[in-house]
């Protein structure tokens, strides 16, 4: 008897460990498929007569069809409800489409990554910065080429689709995807400004936010002739980051960053352009322009500081908005300004654009209705309701945002990715020696030239490891 | 199946009924295991399928691999530093509620345990704010008290992997606490009633009577506190609420998730990421043989 016992529970045992492998994977969270009930829209045919949706037109028949979607955002973040309402405004047009969003949080791409190994469930759609897009999707051949979608009408327009978005949006990226194609389209933008309390600097008997890295300078000793802190930050290594990508991109150029990086030899950082950038950058150090205590800042405590005025200015990206909005107090008038030319050198409106988008993944059932919902989501109205959670940018024109990042868009004469794309370029030299080195720049741990002997050192080892 | 087993001998017997944990245990540790030393050979990105064998080149590469170094010298500060701690009031607390009878025992223990039931992310959360430089717990008793002076930046990169120990440090205190507790309430009572003839007093009886008694207990946790030091990630990469950890406070097993999977960056090096698992398995295999041999007996008490 206790053998027969003992060999049904053997076999429940084995029963049970297929049983789990066999399960849809439980990475997902809780899904958020819903479908409008009641209200129809005709936004989609209005104006365009005999005009069909290509999820009507893939799904003549009336087939349902579920196309899943892989969020950034974590359910009941700002961006995820306005996500949620345009996918609920999208298939209230087309109803025999269901988006479900899957809020995978900031480790979406962590967790294809997971999904594509196991085998298991993954989306059709995936979302993240381009420059995570291009490095796991893109350059792997797992995401769908949209160039047939770009040169089809926009969704409820009479305009091909790439041509409603801001200019310049994919110059930097054509040079960057497999034969020039398109890979990723935007949904919303972001970008890094200098941000300040209007109020305060008006207190500070300052009328204007600078524009050249001088007057900037001269203002921070102002401030801190009152008594206040001019420059606050949190120590988390982007952030650190963005002061010295900046002052190198205003005075070296575009690209030479990412070029220094890459050369096995060191060279790049011979340029003098770099010595200047990091003696810049200790000169805020050197003449106690951070608030106190800043080495000590974890996100979020040195933005939370910002908004109750222990720090003037705060270099961050614009999502800094919507991230502070519900922390700012009454009379806090934020603005922003672009970083200043330094030297002389530098432009103002050579704009810097972080895409967060979408990539369609190639083995997509519905790439057509894939496609088309991404279209909707691009629409104005859409990109309104992304613009309204706070200060995100719209990727198409003549939508309204936060206005200073409004103007700082309208006024592109050029446009660069995100830091040169550095993330997505040379990752690794990022991680292991430039954030680490302008951490130690920061608190003052090393000087300018000690900080260039080093990055070159670092970046010879680094090369020569590989 | 009665009849089935009858026509095997007993070890035949014992052989069939151990299939299915074999394989259980082939699919779910080996199979990975083996799979990870497989990628650690090529330098597979994570995605898609172009995978190239490039033979000994990622641990050539590790050996050279100054982020690795550095990872593996904050591995080993929290095992000693937050080792050190961790048993020196495990041992404490042990002393306490062996000794002092007027402490409420199980009200203390459960106090005592209680972090250690906590999910690691949310104690990093709540220590990045106790150790805020303007309105954190800390800095905030000091200038209530008037000690100013000691207030410090204590996330600041020198004093950080200092910091997160400590958290680390008072969320792993109870369980120790707790095996080292039970252990020394299984001595028997005779050889404290001994003891006290001899005139011995506390002290003396902890040291030289519940410590000795409770040695293989306390290899056991040396053992367990080493691996966990090893494979320690969590309380760590929650730490860093957004973004990428510093650098500076990378353990082993943080280096190999921000080579595999990233953060905010992504560096996308999975077969190079195994090949850092290659090197922790190793490594855990070394730190508890070292301490098998170190902690090793001639004699064995029996009680």
């Amino acid at each position: 008897m206790k053998k027969i016992l003992v060999f049904f529970i053997a076999v429940a045992m084995i029963a049970c460990m297929f049983v789990g492998i066999g399960c849809k994977s439980t990475v997902a969270e809780t899904t958020t498929a819903t479908k409008s009930t009641g209200t129809e829209t005709t936004a989609a045919t209005e104006g365009t007569g005999t005009e069909t949706t290509a999820a009507a037109e893939s799904t003549a028949a009336g087939e349902p069809v579920t196309i899943t979607y892989w969020s950034i955002w974590n359910e009941g973040e700002d961006l995820a409800k306005a996500i949620q309402q345009i996918a609920d405004n999208y298939m209230a047009e087309n109803p025999n489409v269901t988006v479900v969003i899957k809020w995978q949080g900031r480790d979406a791409l962590t967790k294809l990554s997971a999904a594509l190994k196991a085998g298991v469930e993954k989306p059709d759609i995936a979302q993240q910065g381009f420059q995570r897009l291009d490095t796991t999707l893109v350059q792997n051949d797992l995401a769908l080429p949209l160039d047939k979608y770009m040169e089809e009408k926009a969704y409820g327009e009479d305009v091909p689709y790439k041509d409603i978005f801001l200019s310049g949006m994919f110059d930097y990226w054509k040079n960057i995807w497999p034969g020039g194609s398109i890979y990723s389209v935007p949904l919303y933008m972001y970008t890094t400004m200098w941000w300040y309390n209007q109020a305060e600097l008006e207190k500070y008997g300052i009328a204007e936010a600078p524009k050249d890295w001088d007057t900037f300078l001269s203002n921070c000793e102002t401030i801190k002739s009152q008594g206040g802190a001019p420059l606050i930050l949190d120590m988390y290594p982007e952030y650190i980051s963005y002061y010295v990508y900046w002052l190198t991109y205003q005075l070296a150029g575009r690209g030479e960053l990412v070029m220094a990086s890459l050369d096995p030899k060191g060279t790049g950082f011979d340029n003098p352009a770099f010595l200047t950038a990091a003696q810049k950058m200790q000169e805020l150090v050197d003449k106690g322009y951070f608030v106190k205590g800043y080495e000590g800042y974890q996100f979020p405590a040195g933005q939370l500081d910002w908004t109750q005025g222990k720090g003037t200015f705060i270099l961050n990206g614009s999502w800094l908005l919507t991230q502070t909005k519900k922390d700012l107090p009454e009379g806090f008038i934020p603005r922003g300004f672009p970083f200043p030319t330094v030297d002389g050198k530098g432009s103002l409106t050579d704009v810097e654009y972080y895409h967060s988008g979408f990539s369609i993944l190639k083995d997509t059932k519905y790439p057509d209705v894939c496609a088309d919902f991404i279209k909707y989501t691009t629409t104005e109205e859409s990109q309104k309701i992304i613009t309204g959670t706070g200060s995100e940018g719209p990727v198409r024109k003549g939508i309204a945002t936060f206005k200073d990042v409004e103007d700082y868009f309208n006024s592109a004469t050029t446009s660069h990715f995100f830091m040169d794309n550095l993330q997505g370029v040379n990752a690794e030299w990022y991680l292991k020696v430039f954030n680490p080195l302008n951490q130690q720049l920061i608190t003052g741990d090393i000087k300018a030239e000690g900080y260039i002997s080093e990055i070159k050192q670092q970046t010879i080892d680094f090369w020569a490891g590989k | 199946m009665g009849k089935f087993l009858n026509k095997f001998n007993r070890k035949e017997s014992i052989f069939i009924l151990i299939i299915p944990t074999v394989l259980i245990y082939f699919a779910l540790f080996l199979y990975p295991i083996f799979s990870s030393l497989n990628y650690s050979f090529t330098d597979w990105s994570g995605f898609g399928s172009n995978i190239n064998y490039i033979g000994l080149n990622n641990y050539k590469e590790l050996l050279g691999d100054k982020t690795f170094w550095l990872s593996c010298k904050n591995t080993f500060i929290y095992m000693f530093f937050g080792g050190f701690f961790i048993f020196f009031l495990s041992f404490l607390f042990v002393f306490l509620l062996s000794n002092v009878r007027t402490l409420p025992r199980k009200i203390f223990r459960t106090i005592i345990v209680l972090p250690y039931m906590l999910s690691p992310v949310a104690l990093a959360n709540i220590w990045g704010y106790i150790y805020n430089p303007r309105f954190g717990l800390i800095n905030s008793m000091l200038r209530l008290f008037r000690l100013d002076f000691l207030a410090q930046a204590w996330t600041s990169p020198k004093l950080i992997i200092w910091s997160l120990s400590i958290g680390i440090v008072w969320f792993q205190v109870g369980f120790y606490t707790v095996i080292l507790l039970a252990a020394s309430e299984k001595i028997p009572i005779d050889y404290y009633e001994v003891a006290d003839l001899d005139g011995a007093g506390k002290f003396r009886k902890f040291f030289n009577i519940t410590i000795p008694l409770i040695t293989s207990e306390l290899e056991v946790c040396l053992i367990f506190w080493a691996i966990t030091a090893i494979r320690m990630f969590g309380f760590i990469f929650a730490f860093a609420i957004a973004g990428d950890p510093p650098t500076n406070t990378w353990t082993n097993a943080v280096y190999m998730y921000m080579l595999a999977f990233g953060k905010t960056t992504g560096i996308d090096r999975f077969g190079y990421a195994s090949t850092v698992a290659v090197a922790l398995v190793i490594s855990t295999i070394v730190v508890v043989g070292l301490i098998r041999f170190l902690l090793r007996r001639k004699e064995r008490y029996e009680y």
